[in-house]
């Protein structure tokens, strides 16, 4: 008797993924019919529109990616889905991330600007101080740019935790800069 | 001369081994064509010194990107190329700012054993050249080169054209 709607349901699942599967395809390139203007902005639109299960789907897809082209546009439309992509891409950078994936998921957040009185705020802020004290520079760099989603007091207390640690000179000039403009 | 390819800096570093499969198959996704998408060539453009390759840098920030940010991108010594008898064909890109389509090539021949052979190649050879450009530094020159080329402002995105 239920047979019907599980499959049913199992099925429409299938499809999400594939439609998700295939305008992933599209992303990252500078060549051919997926590059035209038109096209990016179809991209922009559909990822916009994905909602948390879109972002969910991206955010994990990155696992397996390794262009730099793809991981940067994904990183693009997961930052225009703006606060649905935030839990998501916490969920990834708590799951063992690859180097690539964690710095793509990093790089969205750079580019979501703070929720006033975001009740994740707390969550994030933990989630981004390992990836502050890093081995990998890149990492570090990235996750000093994504204090960006946290913003106000926190990210200036996370960065100004690092100001002493922080022993590559370009990295320490980045602190400064960030914690600057959280206090203007 | 050399091609440029954008990049991940830490797969390129100097202190990478050609000798070290790791090191290798790292860099060589750098060079790997996206064969499951039917990408035949891989697309690099040709420079004849830094300072093109910096425009080169700047324009594909700009007008490829859609948000501001680093880059990172590799100045790969043609004769590496050349060593393996890569055909490097130009095939300017519809849609490009002209300046980046003039100058756009595509490696062909690749599938996975040639693109570890020419990550291989790559990390031995001592003059390429490894560049991580900042956001700042691309807006500021993304500023001067606009007063220059007024074309560009068709082609720059409006997240970096809303920093200028």
């Amino acid at each position: 008797m239920n047979h019907l709607p599980s499959n049913s349901a199992a099925s429409t699942a299938t499809d999400e993924r594939d439609r998700f599967e295939a305008e992933y395809g599209a992303l990252g390139w500078i060549k051919g019919p997926h590059a035209l203007r038109a096209d990016k902005t179809r991209q922009r639109q559909f990822w916009a529109s994905a909602g948390a299960e879109g972002a969910a789907w991206l955010a994990s897809r990155l696992r397996e990616e390794s262009h730099v082209d793809v991981l940067r546009a994904a990183a693009e439309m997961l930052a225009g889905l703006k606060g649905a992509a935030i839990a998501p891409i916490v969920a990834q950078l708590r799951a063992d991330p690859t180097t690539e994936q964690a710095e793509a998921l990093l790089t969205a957040l750079s580019w979501i600007p703070a929720e006033p009185c975001s009740s994740g705020e707390e969550l994030l802020a933990a989630t981004l101080t390992p990836y502050l004290s890093h081995d990998d520079a890149d990492l570090r760099e990235a996750a000093i740019s994504a204090t960006a989603a946290v913003g106000g007091n926190q990210a200036v207390q996370l960065l100004r935790a690092l100001q002493n640690s922080e022993r590559n000179p370009e990295l320490s000039a980045l602190i400064a800069a960030r914690i600057r403009s959280y206090e203007c | 001369m050399w091609l440029w390819r954008n990049a991940r800096r830490a797969r390129w570093e100097h202190d990478r081994d050609p000798e070290n499969p790791e090191h290798v198959g790292e860099a060589a996704k750098d060079v790997s064509l996206r064969n499951e998408r039917g990408e035949l060539g891989l697309s690099v453009f040709r420079v004849e010194t830094t300072a093109e390759a910096q425009r080169v840098a700047i324009l594909y920030a700009s007008t490829l990107l859609d948000r501001p940010g680093k880059l990172d991108y590799m100045m790969a010594p043609s004769q590496c190329f050349e060593n393996l008898e890569l055909v490097v064909s130009h095939r300017p890109v519809e849609g490009l700012y002209p300046y980046l389509s003039e100058r756009h090539y595509e490696v062909m021949g690749l599938d996975e054993s040639v693109s570890l052979a020419l990550a291989r190649e790559l990390l031995a050879s001592p003059e390429r050249v490894v560049v991580r450009i900042r956001e700042s530094e691309l807006i500021a020159e993304l500023r001067k080169l606009m007063v220059k080329e007024p074309l560009l402002h068709h082609f720059v995105g409006e997240a970096w054209r809303n920093l200028l």
